[in-house]
């Protein structure tokens, strides 16, 4: 994915599509455990992907592009859940969290769909996105122990989806 | 590679991870409205409606990675020429990375010119003794017969040169300066030169301290002065190490420090271009220095002790030459809110509404549990406070701010 990244970050635009193309699964995944329905993931996904191209040129390392483009993500997701709030308060109906979408048997949605967010989203950007702890917790801005305390307890909640399941 | 599953001991029910692993790993079906919106974004791309930030951008967006580590608040060196110089470039340089940083600018500005003010009164005559700033031309210069005393205070390897020049500690916190003579010349065409943590720990800048190896030092940022060297000023939080290492700092106690750079990496400030060789380049060695020094804490000062207000307690405040530290103790329920829900965060306010946000490792704050969270015993630093009177907040995700707590010193 280096080269890839290298192309874009030198203006190749085919090269950006590309790089953002493989990426779609764990843009999903992590827009998804945050958000819990698909029309806001694809939303914070588009807008990361526009987010990414614009910026694209003052990232430093191509080695980090993976955590730089999953923190551009985050935020988008947070300024929608933060939009939300915002109309929650002004007395629309919010729409109830995993009613838009309906899970495959044995998919990472119905693994995560008793998970709380909190927990969600810690495992899947050390699952799924593979960071390391001390990343998450930069991402994140929590601390490395907290990080680590909820990927032992949301590990413990998708083993208990994964035995009920079996 | 994940190494932090091997460290940790949370992680000691390795049985179910490989299972976890799989099921977060498997692929799933991506929803047709996604693929839509994607190739939407793709179809702006392409058609130019989006383009690429200019280059001008690319200076501060790469500084503000160093943000988090480097923006410590700055302490200025007095005596000799090479300090003076230093002391320009170092506002320069700093106040480049607090503006990347966004936000507060006035009051990272305020910090710098606090500590052109100290500066000024040291190269003035002030006493070292009762300042607790270490002039060049005492103790804090590190002397050039260190090395008689097994102290290595210079390094060479591929013909660069490391050299620690002065130091700083009064004990909450250790600054140093140290400069790079490149004499070949290989790093001419370079902006800077960084010695960064990255993902091989052995290749990671170290620090150790009175025999004992501390945490993440973090990165060394080397600036270029008019001489065409690279100087660094890098601060370490003393009490940090004191809380998470154990260590412990009192006055007139010996510093034995060692620095070990493994690996630096130069760079260009500007934009990246295409077909330019010179845009990093990456050298190996083994650049380790050390030197002994004493800290120096009687200029420190406690002027407030013991106040309650609200549900936060104030347990110190004390000035130091460099800075005024806060130590409070959060209760995990204050004001009404439950702070280890995700996304707190405890700031304190100065009298004219400037937001202090948490510093490199300044917040030092352990539950019961010896975990970090955004309650239980935490320590601030600020620079020149604006006035005797400040307020503890706690700031939510969506940046709404609540005050826990008010003081008048």
């Amino acid at each position: 994915m280096e080269h890839l990244v290298k192309r874009a970050m030198k203006g190749d635009t085919d090269a950006f599509l590309e790089l953002m193309t493989q990426n779609t699964q764990i843009l999903y995944k992590t827009a998804w455990s945050v958000l819990r329905n698909n029309e806001d993931a694809a939303d914070a996904v588009s807008e990361t992907i526009l987010t990414c191209f614009e910026k694209i040129n003052t990232l430093r390392k191509p080695g980090a592009f993976r955590t730089w483009m999953i923190r551009i993500l985050l935020n988008h997701c947070y300024n929608i859940l933060r939009d939300q709030a915002h109309f929650d308060r002004s007395g629309e109906v919010p729409d109830f969290p995993g009613s838009m979408w309906e899970a495959e048997p044995d998919s990472f949605q119905e693994l995560l769909q008793d998970v709380e967010e909190k927990y969600s989203t810690i495992l899947t950007l050390y699952y799924a996105d593979e960071l390391t702890v001390c990343e998450i917790a930069e991402l994140t801005g929590l601390n490395q122990n907290t990080v680590k305390t909820r990927l032992k307890r949301g590990r413990e909640m998708v083993r208990r989806s994964l035995i009920h399941e079996e | 590679m994940k190494n932090d599953k091997i460290t940790y001991g949370l992680f000691e029910d390795e049985s179910a991870d490989p299972e976890v692993r799989a099921a977060m790993q498997k692929d799933v079906k991506i929803p047709e409205e996604l693929l839509e919106k994607r190739e939407e974004a793709f179809r702006k791309i392409r058609d130019g409606q989006k383009r690429h930030h200019r280059p001008g951008y690319s200076l501060y967006a790469r500084i503000a990675g160093l943000a988090a580590c480097a923006c410590a608040a700055v302490i200025a060196f007095s005596g000799a020429s090479y300090a003076v110089g230093a002391d320009n470039l170092f506002s320069r340089s700093f106040a480049r990375i607090v503006e990347a940083t966004g936000g507060n600018k006035d009051y990272n500005q305020r910090k710098i010119e606090t500590i052109a003010e100290n500066a000024e009164e040291i190269t003035a005559g002030s006493s070292s003794e009762t300042s607790g700033i270490v002039s060049s031309s005492e103790s804090g210069k590190i002397p050039a017969d260190a090395q008689t005393a097994n102290r290595q205070t210079s390094a060479d390897a591929k013909n660069i040169s490391l050299q620690a020049k002065e130091y700083y500690c009064d004990g909450k916190i250790l600054a140093v300066t140290m400069e790079i003579e490149d004499k070949d010349g290989v790093l001419s065409g370079y902006d800077y030169v960084h010695a960064a943590m990255g993902e091989d720990s052995s290749r990671n800048p170290s620090l150790t301290i009175n025999g004992q190896e501390l945490g993440v030092p973090g990165d060394f940022y080397f600036q270029k002065d008019a001489d065409g060297n690279f100087v660094t000023l890098k601060e370490i939080n003393l009490r940090y190490h004191e809380v998470w290492d154990g260590c412990s700092f009192p006055d007139g106690s010996s510093l034995d420090v060692s620095i070990s750079i493994p690996e630096l990496e130069a760079g260009m400030a500007g934009p990246l271009e295409e077909g330019n060789e010179l845009q990093s380049r990456k050298i190996l060695g083994d650049w380790a220095v050390s030197f002994s020094g004493t800290c120096r804490a009687d200029g420190n000062h406690v002027i407030a002790e013991n106040q309650a207000s609200g549900d936060v307690m104030l347990n110190t405040v004390t000035r130091t030459p460099a800075s005024v530290w806060v130590d409070l103790t959060v209760p995990q329920n204050c004001g009404g809110i439950d702070l280890e829900n995700c996304g707190y965060a405890v700031n304190l306010v100065l009298e004219d509404g400037t937001i202090v946000q948490p510093e490199d490792g300044m917040s030092l704050n352990k539950n019961e549990e010896g975990i970090s969270s955004p309650f239980g015993e935490q320590a601030w630093r600020f620079v020149n406070p604006s006035g005797e009177h400040f307020a503890v907040l706690v700031r939510a995700k969506d940046e709404q701010l609540t005050k826990l707590a008010e003081y008048h010193l």
